[in-house]
């Protein structure tokens, strides 16, 4: 328990230090949403643009702002957009949820069809797979998902439904699972326990399911808790391209309003999911390692 | 009725030479034979072959069958049980619950605690009594044992013993046990198969001329360990050592016994400034390299490296000649030491500690008692004599009272963190 409560106190740090920063970094750069508008439209007047600026609380000093967003981050408004002038909690909620329609079932697909490709690439030994992924894995994710879009055009298919940025993330992430998988499965069957079991006559599914699978699990929860918190910050890529209205598109309206609350508040979301995913992978390593669990004798 | 028959048999790994070659046995089904030779051999290599616990790495040439169900019985080691698993678990397939528990109560293993522990809940030998009782659960007809009592006390390894002979008589199964240990091959009084005959060396020395220049006065030593709580607040754990001191002369050799916490290691790491004492003084006369060996020698050697790169880690100058030293082959310096054996990867490891000691002070921390006789008997040949020629001073932490006498030493014993009287 104490592993698990010092892993907590950690993650909470890390999160704590990516807001800190990245609020740090983004006063830093030049302008804000008002001069970004002035930009816009030179009607606008000086006078009138301080008010504005005033009135939004940007000209308060860089701690009292933080403070002031870390209140309403408790308060459970998560800050306020300027562009729209509501609490981000009414703006972000639909776009999450559009966001997660497409990383979770592609998150989903990507795990259940890795693990079965590995599978089999180990277990009748189709080696000859693994250059070929690693080659696809090495192809950017927006070159990917661009040449996925092309070939949905191509083809007629409808671009617009859920289908197509599912199936593009669910590729972009396909690759890193299986030959991670494969390495694992690999290293774990060549263990000299596995090698032994095997000698006592046990095959199949108990040796795969007692002795290999658990060998093999330890490295790819790790991996699980990375893709998983990896997947979003792909899906924003793939929202954008394929023109999904998820957090990706208004991520990229607001940074490039210089709406920074909501970069803000997306960018510590970000590193909080990251923190919870490996929190969650700490949790369930403690569960399934009994040399973790248990006392040494 | 044979039950392994082996004929013209050669094992390699990849392109090496041969590490079994021309091996013949005929083995009738209920005959008992001990394999036996020097560490690196090949007696594991055959018994894996035979067993047929080979991987890709493996090559495996000429004639060699067993009647199967084959029951092999490793050497214990941390990876040869799933540390996943308890220990009934793995049971699971190959006998049923009360008889996998009656197997390991007839090994000493009766306390239900052990089914449901996990393999590092156990001692060494104890998990080697679980791979036995592993091996039997098969109904094997033919058994391989590899040291099956090599790290027990001498009760456990007369059960372990008369477990796989009871079994034999009673199922007429072939058993090869490889052993060292000469007393259970005269005890068993079976057909023994001798790989390589190891010479045997006697040596014998007089006790270390005392009285040489002082090397290192150790007064009032003490040192406690600590554990740190979930706030990062500091508990006391132990004392490990309690006012030690101690007078050591330059050349001499010393022995440090006494039961296991009685603070020998950590005053070596002291000594070694490997750990700072909290009270008390090491005073040198003159400062000389200080090395210790660890318990397993072999493990301080990356398994990447060649035997010349681990020298020249040690800053050691790698020259061929001095392999012969420790009695290997000078034409190995360009091996890995992956590819050597237990026994061999420990002479490389004592000799690098030594040569890098110089004529300092070398300590050995139960160092050479997971060696075999062969491999032991030559490294305490060669650290006796480098002493006599450069007035290495030597320090072991032992409980081999053998050991003490070939080595000369006095004796210092400890006892809860004191040295006893």
């Amino acid at each position: 328990m104490v592993f698990l409560f010092r892993r907590f106190l950690l993650a909470t740090a890390q999160v704590l230090a990516v807001s800190c920063l990245s609020f740090a970094m983004f006063s830093a750069a030049a302008g804000d949403f008002y001069s970004a508008a002035t930009a816009a439209d030179p009607r606008l007047r000086e006078g009138s643009v301080n008010a504005l600026r005033r009135r939004a609380g940007l000209d308060r000093p860089l701690p009292a702002r933080y403070a002031a967003w870390l209140g309403s981050v408790a308060s459970g408004e998560f800050g306020e957009s300027i562009a729209y002038h509501l609490p981000l909690r009414a703006l972000l909620g639909p776009r999450i949820r559009a966001t997660l329609r497409v990383a979770l079932p592609a998150l989903a697909a990507a795990w259940v069809m890795g693990l079965l490709l590995a599978f089999a690439a180990v277990r009748f030994g189709f080696g000859s797979w693994e250059p070929g992924a690693a080659a696809v894995a090495l192809i950017p994710d927006v070159v990917a998902v661009s040449l996925l879009l092309w070939v949905a055009v191509w083809a007629g298919l409808p671009t617009g439904t859920m289908t197509l940025p599912v199936v593009a993330l669910a590729f972009a992430l396909l690759p890193g699972i299986f030959l991670h998988a494969a390495s694992s499965l690999r290293a774990a069957i060549r263990l000299e326990f596995v090698g032994l079991a095997r000698s006592r006559g046990l095959g199949g599914a108990r040796l795969w399911l007692r002795y290999i699978l658990p060998a093999a699990a330890n490295p790819l929860i790790s991996l699980a808790a990375l893709t998983a918190a990896g997947a979003i910050g792909a899906s924003f890529l793939v929202e954008v391209i394929t023109g999904w209205p998820g957090l990706g598109p208004f991520f990229l309206d607001a940074v490039q309003a210089r709406d920074y609350p909501v970069v803000q508040t997306v960018i510590a979301g970000l590193a909080a999911l990251l923190a919870l995913c490996n929190f969650a992978a700490d949790v369930l390593l403690y569960r399934l390692d009994p040399r973790i669990r248990t006392p040494h004798v | 009725m044979p039950a392994i028959e082996c004929d013209a048999l050669s094992v390699r790994y990849g392109d090496r030479p041969a590490a079994v070659a021309g091996f013949q046995l005929r083995l009738d089904a209920g005959e008992i034979a001990v394999l036996t030779g020097e560490s690196g051999c090949g007696k594991t290599t055959l018994l894996r072959a035979i067993a047929g616990v080979t991987d890709d790495s493996v090559q495996v040439d000429g004639r060699v069958w067993a009647a199967r169900p084959a029951g092999y019985i490793p050497q214990e080691s941390l990876v040869s049980l799933s540390p996943y698993l308890r220990i009934a678990t793995h049971f699971e397939g190959l006998a049923d619950g009360a008889h996998g528990r009656e197997l390991l109560a007839r090994l000493g293993l009766g306390d239900p605690r052990f089914p449901s522990a996990y393999p590092h809940q156990l001692s060494g030998g104890e998990r080697q009594r679980v791979l036995t009782a592993l091996a039997l659960a098969t109904g094997p007809r033919v058994i391989l044992a590899d040291e099956p009592t090599a790290n027990l006390d001498s009760a456990s390894a007369e059960s372990v013993i008369e477990a796989i002979a009871e079994y034999a008589r009673r199922e007429r199964a072939a058993v090869v046990i490889a052993t060292h240990d000469e007393d259970l091959i005269d005890r068993l009084g079976c057909r023994v198969i001798r790989l390589t005959p190891a010479p045997v060396r006697v040596i014998a020395r007089e006790p270390a001329a005392s009285g040489g220049p002082l090397l290192v006065t150790i007064r009032d030593l003490s040192k406690t360990y600590f554990r740190r709580d979930a706030w990062m607040r500091l508990h006391a754990l132990c004392k490990a050592l309690d006012g030690v001191s101690l007078e050591v002369a330059r050349g001499e050799t010393v022995a440090l016994t006494g039961p296991s916490g009685a603070g020998k290691s950590t005053l070596a790491r002291c000594i070694a400034g490997r750990e700072p004492a909290e009270a008390g003084s090491i005073e040198w006369t003159i400062p000389v390299p200080v090395q210790i060996v660890p318990q397993a020698p072999s493990e301080s050697l990356n398994p990447r490296a060649t035997i010349a790169e681990a020298l020249a880690e040690a800053r050691v100058q790698p020259d061929p000649s001095l392999l012969a030293e420790v009695n290997l082959p000078p034409e190995w310096i360009h091996r890995a030491t992956a590819e050597l054996s237990e026994g061999q990867r420990a002479r490389v490891a004592i000799l690098r500690a030594a040569e890098h000691t110089g004529s300092g002070m070398l300590i050995l921390d139960e160092s050479l008692a997971s060696l075999d006789r062969g491999t032991r008997n030559d490294v305490v040949a060669y650290l006796a004599g480098r002493q006599s020629r450069l007035g290495t001073t030597l320090v072991a932490i032992t409980h081999d009272r053998g050991l003490i006498g070939e080595l000369g030493a006095r004796v210092i014993e400890m006892e809860d963190g004191r040295i006893a009287a």
